[in-house]
């Protein structure tokens, strides 16, 4: 890909500024280019923005942006980057959706592959999902407090059709915490986004006995 | 002597003495389950939406407390998209959701907040529960500004987004639409629920490091100005103001800069918050009222009466007699509190909020 458009494909990313990414990455699309090494260069910018957010330089709205206009970017051009591992993720029970999609920005900036199955999930759609696309991870945000037990019955669901060995699940969402996590049987727990991409790599180590 | 809860609450607001250190809470969603209703039923049943509210304030006995079903109906005529189920309100999902889209902005046109057919429906359902409790606890409604108001209505985390990717087009509709919007809506809304009107509850929600970016708050602090102060000519301008902070990060140093000459209160969201009441209590406490302390999230949903007990102690330990102090909570208490819980707050204030102050 040219390099003018890689440079300022990357500036405007790093600068938020929606006219010139959206530009740039028309021109990109126009040229048919291989995306390997631009989308590559964009999971690393989509780290540096959550060092920054975590050091509290930056906020939420600017990894829902970032976020936003790497999604773009991954619409748009095409990757040879390896997958380091296969997630599904939704939001149970309602529809919220801002967290669970910075989530799915930042693990997909980091490797993985990510199939998102939406909001107002049930817990049976969970168990089809993992039967149908057989992830990795399960990765499910839980934004209102009535929504908690979908989490509980998911795991329960999976342990009894014997699926539950061959995934691991991780929990999230503003009503979560650690101790829910560990009461309902999940492998892991974040409060953020940043957190839970660590998270995923650290279970993701678990089930292929400790080789991440 | 015993005060009532709106005495309580307008004293508390007032710096002046009190018998009992004063509690808020509500609840749409226990207020709904009091009223033996499913949503589909409250949402468009005034009656219904009125003895849920009032049952609430009865059981639970806070003094201050509000009545409202959910964060949209005012914002059906500009065009947001609802789903009411039997135990939820929420909206659709944005058309924008997945794909930033400035146009969204300027095509955004003003419609009066109370032409939706649920308007009717809240607003009476208000005035009942105003004219028959508001001469007992302090009711009152609690408000977004303009741009939060254009986050709900367009969708929180999209117009988070959208802040940073093309601040000027945002800004724009949330001065052309938003702020009239919003002037129109709390003077309706106002109007609707007097003479029992003491207070307004004033959101400040974008002021949260999670939330808005900080680099915006300067504009928008500027347009959620012009609207109070319009508002205030508007309903009266010795009405008490109260503030709500419902985030983790919120910039209460950052409100009180630019508010602190028109607010009579500051509440947030403690513990649960990353800022703590003891720095509220010393950088403020001795100008300005300060309401914190119940932990809605935690504590108060899958905590024991104990629990509670020892959460209020804590409260009462850092605010209490250090300055004038409420308990509250950081959002509206969720549909699975135990009813234990809420009457141990009451049991819990009672225990080391009566003045003058005892720690047990």
């Amino acid at each position: 890909m040219d390099k003018d458009i890689v440079n300022g494909l990357l500036a405007s990313f790093g600068a938020f500024d929606y006219k010139a990414f959206t530009s740039l990455l028309k021109q990109a699309q126009a040229t048919n280019a291989d995306g390997t090494e631009i989308l590559k260069a964009l999971e690393d910018a989509m780290s540096d923005l959550c060092s920054r957010y975590e050091n509290k330089e930056l906020s939420v709205a600017h990894l829902c942006a970032a976020g936003g206009l790497f999604q773009l970017a991954r619409e748009s051009l095409k990757s040879r980057n390896p997958v380091k591992g296969k997630a599904i993720i939704c939001t149970m029970g309602s529809v919220h959706y801002g967290g669970k999609n910075i989530v799915k920005w930042l693990m997909a900036a980091n490797g993985y592959e990510v199939i998102d199955i939406g909001e107002n999930v049930a817990p049976e759609r969970v168990v089809e999902s993992v039967a149908e696309s057989k992830p990795d991870l399960v990765c499910m945000s839980a934004a209102l407090v009535v929504c908690l037990p979908l989490q509980a019955q998911a795991i329960q669901m999976l342990k009894a059709r014997n699926m539950r060995d061959n995934v691991k699940v991780l929990v999230g969402g503003g009503v979560t915490s650690k101790a829910w996590a560990d009461r309902i049987g999940a492998d892991g727990w974040a409060k953020n986004g940043p957190e839970a991409v660590r998270e995923a790599d650290r279970v993701l180590g678990e089930l292929r006995g400790g080789r991440p | 002597m015993t005060m009532t809860g709106l005495e309580r609450a307008l004293a508390y607001l007032s710096m002046e003495k009190t018998d009992k250190i004063p509690i808020w809470h509500q609840s749409s969603d226990i207020s709904r389950k009091l009223a033996g209703a499913t949503f589909r039923e409250f949402a468009f049943d005034a009656k219904k939406i009125a003895a849920g509210h009032i049952e609430y304030v009865r059981k639970y006995k806070p003094d201050i407390s509000g009545v409202n079903t959910d964060m949209w109906w005012m914002l059906e005529p500009m065009g947001a998209q609802i789903e009411i189920l039997d135990h939820i309100i929420q909206p659709k999902p944005s058309p924008n959701k997945d794909r930033p889209d400035p146009e969204v902005y300027d095509k955004l046109e003003y419609r009066s907040p109370f032409e939706g057919p649920r308007a009717k429906v809240v607003l009476e359902g208000m005035k009942i529960v105003f004219d028959r409790i508001g001469n007992e606890v302090l009711l009152r409604h609690g408000y977004y500004g303009p741009a939060g108001n254009l986050a709900v209505l367009f969708g929180i985390p999209e117009v988070m987004r959208d802040a940073v990717l093309f601040p000027d087009v945002m800004m724009r509709a949330v001065k052309r639409v938003m702020l009239p919007w919003t002037v129109d809506f709390i003077t309706g809304v106002c109007e609707a629920v007097k003479p029992n009107l003491h207070n307004i509850c004033w959101a400040m929600s974008p002021f949260d490091y999670d939330l808005m970016p900080r680099e915006l708050w300067d504009q928008i602090a500027e347009v959620e100005l012009e609207a109070f102060l319009k508002i205030r000519d508007n309903v009266g301008k010795d009405l008490p103001v109260t503030t709500h902070f419902c985030g983790n990060r919120p910039a209460l140093d950052f409100a009180m800069e630019k508010f602190g000459r028109y607010i009579n209160e500051l509440q947030f969201w403690w513990p649960g918050s990353d800022y703590p009441l003891e720095t509220a209590v010393q950088k403020y406490g001795d100008r300005m009222p300060l309401m914190a302390g119940i932990d809605h999230t935690r504590t108060m949903i899958t905590g024991t009466p104990a629990d509670v007990d020892r959460m209020v102690k804590t409260a009462i330990e850092i605010a209490g007699g250090k300055c004038s102090f409420a308990l509250g909570p950081g959002c509206d208490m969720a549909y699975i509190t135990p009813d234990e819980n809420l009457y141990a707050l009451v049991e819990a204030r009672d225990k080391y909020g009566t003045y003058p102050l005892h720690q047990a």
